[in-house]
């Protein structure tokens, strides 16, 4: 049975349409407009135990919203989900102790209190032991190197400290289900990297099932061999991550290094569209169907001191994604 | 329940409720760092008293020189200096100042989340939490009250019953129950409304004048005492305070309470619904 199991969901907003200026707050006064927003619409989606997946998507794609949903903290318009056997949105106990939810934009634990307190709090409102809570204290401040810093009010600690706190306090009660949103938003590249590493070798240790968003490609490529992307409340793909280039990119890029002179561009033209060039060095877009036929045709053409083909950079697949246009 | 090392499980509480008094434990160490803040507040919020005492003998001289009755719907100036001393008691139990804003503010700023996702009654939480100000409060209290008390004994004429004793004793839980589901009910007002710093003012005003804070309730006109003796707000203050004036009679003492336990029994429900609809409704703003 699947962990999680998320079936047409949708969250529908009522918002105020506001008119601008002056005069438009004061008409609003007597005569309210309002607007509906989709920010989830006819998600469905399943993560088996274990998996570590990518929920991928710009600003405003609805991401945020559906982890809060599947965290209890919203009512769904639209559609059902259940995560552990649990409806999220009834906010039974047995369910809170099972699952945690980190948000890399809001701060969760106690702000005027030291972050060994705030710690100790959470330890007693999940019902840890003394025993697991020590083990797993002493293990976790070790591996993000932030024992030194348990006795800092949590106001005081840096982003990227507060933010490794804030995951410790998650994985205290050992959850089966972790949320992480957007965990490493505003965080130094040692920081990010740092992060990355200790929520991929948690997941493979302990097979706890994470839901991961990201609008950051290196979290997603780094940690996630499945992403669901999603776009204006819309889930538009779900799959491994490198077939997320196959099936929005018709083409491939092909970097040649040439000898002996090298090479105009003239002599290029109609091979592909030309990225780059120099004379001994250039970089063509191809589509796929055609690459053997462009390969074939440089190496007997030019004299290629290297020829190398890759794929179109992920960051520009997703890009026109969720631009809406289609990358070729 | 042992946890196997590298596989998750679920955790049962030894004692469900061990959590809210860690909470209060936590709560109230902290607090204790304010010391000068507390030592301030208990010592200085006796200044109005002063000018309360001169304004009052004011008026009953002035009575006695127009050859009025010594005494205001049955209260003499010895027995309002009383009132508004005791006032002080009843108030340190129903005032929680901060909890309506803290609420609203947690409901505005998204805050809530964190409530919601663990396995602990929000309710629970501001109440212990208030409570932790309340124990800081008292604990500050034990040493600057009983001078100022020991300085105003003149005033104090009526040695309460042991009943009267433990009838004021259940009206400051009362008093204190009363006050935080009132606070309560208020701030989740911020489900609805978003930004209630103006309503907040005028309601706390409207509570401070139905406690009997600002003058005893009985001295108002006498259609409107049983309405104003009998609301929520009248437990706030005004009956812990005639309670352990003796003004209360003793056969009465128990259908004032039982009227102060309904009371709680109705913001109790009134809080649940107005809690379960403003979910509802919540949007869970901030990203």
């Amino acid at each position: 049975m699947a962990i999680i199991e998320v079936e047409k969901l949708s969250k529908i907003y009522r918002t105020q349409k506001r008119l601008p200026g002056l005069g438009g707050a004061v008409m609003g006064l007597f005569n309210r407009q309002y607007t509906q927003v989709r920010a989830v619409d006819d998600v469905s989606f399943t993560i088996e135990e274990g998996e570590l997946v990518g929920f991928l998507g710009p600003n405003g794609a609805g991401k945020t919203t559906t982890l809060k949903m599947l965290s209890g903290i919203l009512y769904p318009t639209i559609g059902t989900a259940r995560v552990l056997g649990f409806t999220p949105w009834e906010r039974k106990n047995e369910y809170r102790r099972q699952f945690a939810l980190v948000m890399g934009q809001k701060n969760q634990l106690w702000w005027d209190l030291p972050a060994q307190e705030s710690l100790y709090l959470n330890k007693e409102i999940y019902g840890v032991t003394d025993d697991a809570y020590k083990k797993v204290l002493d293990e976790m401040t070790e591996l993000l190197q932030v024992k030194q810093l348990l006795g800092i009010m949590v106001r005081e600690l840096s982003l990227g400290e507060r933010m490794k706190f804030e995951l410790i306090a998650s994985l205290l009660h050992r959850p089966r289900v972790l949320l992480l949103d957007e965990p490493t938003i505003g965080l130094d590249v040692v920081a990010q990297k740092n992060i990355r590493e200790f929520i991929k070798d948690y997941n493979r240790r302990t097979k706890t099932t994470i839901l991961l968003t990201s609008h950051y490609m290196n979290d997603i490529q780094a940690l996630c061999d499945r992403v669901v992307v999603i776009n204006h409340g819309k889930k538009i793909f779900d799959g491994r991550l490198d077939a997320v280039v196959e099936q929005f990119s018709q083409s491939k890029l092909i970097s040649v290094t040439f000898k002996n002179g090298g090479v105009d561009r003239a002599q290029l033209m109609g091979m592909g569209e030309i990225l780059e060039h120099s004379k001994v060095k250039s970089i063509l877009k191809v589509l796929r169907d055609n690459v053997k036929k462009v390969s074939n045709e440089l190496l007997n053409q030019f004299d290629v001191d290297d020829i190398n083909i890759e794929e179109v950079p992920i960051e520009e697949v997703i890009e026109k994604v969720f631009k809406g246009t289609k990358p070729d | 329940m042992i946890n196997s090392e590298n596989s998750p499980t679920v955790i049962i509480p030894r004692a469900p409720f061990h959590k809210y008094w860690v909470i209060l434990s936590t709560r109230t160490q902290e607090d204790m760092v304010y010391r000068a803040n507390y030592v301030f507040g208990a010592v200085f919020r006796f200044l109005p008293l002063v000018t309360t005492i001169f304004l009052w003998y004011a008026v009953y001289q002035a009575r006695k020189a127009g050859g009025a009755s010594p005494s205001i719907q049955g209260m003499s100036y010895e027995d309002m200096v009383a009132y508004y001393a005791f006032m002080y008691i009843a108030r340190g139990f129903s005032s929680v100042p901060g909890t309506m804003g803290d609420i609203s503010k947690d409901i505005k700023d998204g805050l809530l989340n964190r409530y919601l996702i663990k396995p602990i009654d929000y309710f629970g939480y501001q109440t212990m939490y208030r409570l932790a100000h309340k124990l800081v409060f008292w604990y500050v209290a034990l040493f600057t009250f009983p001078p100022i008390f020991y300085l105003l004994r003149h005033y104090f004429s009526h040695i309460p019953t042991v009943w009267e004793w433990a009838a004021f004793v259940v009206s400051l839980f009362i008093a204190f129950s009363i006050g935080m589901f009132f606070c309560f009910m208020i701030g989740t007002l911020a489900f609805w409304f978003l930004e209630i710093s103006t309503f907040l003012f005028v309601v706390m005003m409207i509570e401070f004048f139905m406690s009997g804070h600002l003058i005893p309730l009985n001295l108002l006109p006498r259609v409107l005492q049983p309405v104003l003796q009998f609301s929520p707000f009248g437990y706030e203050g005004y009956w812990p305070c005639v309670i352990l004036m003796g003004k209360v009679p003793q056969d009465h003492l128990f259908q004032v309470l039982g009227i102060g336990f309904l009371w709680i029994g109705i913001f109790y429900v009134i809080t649940q619904v107005m809690w379960k609809m403003g979910l509802k409704r919540y949007s869970a703003v901030g990203g």
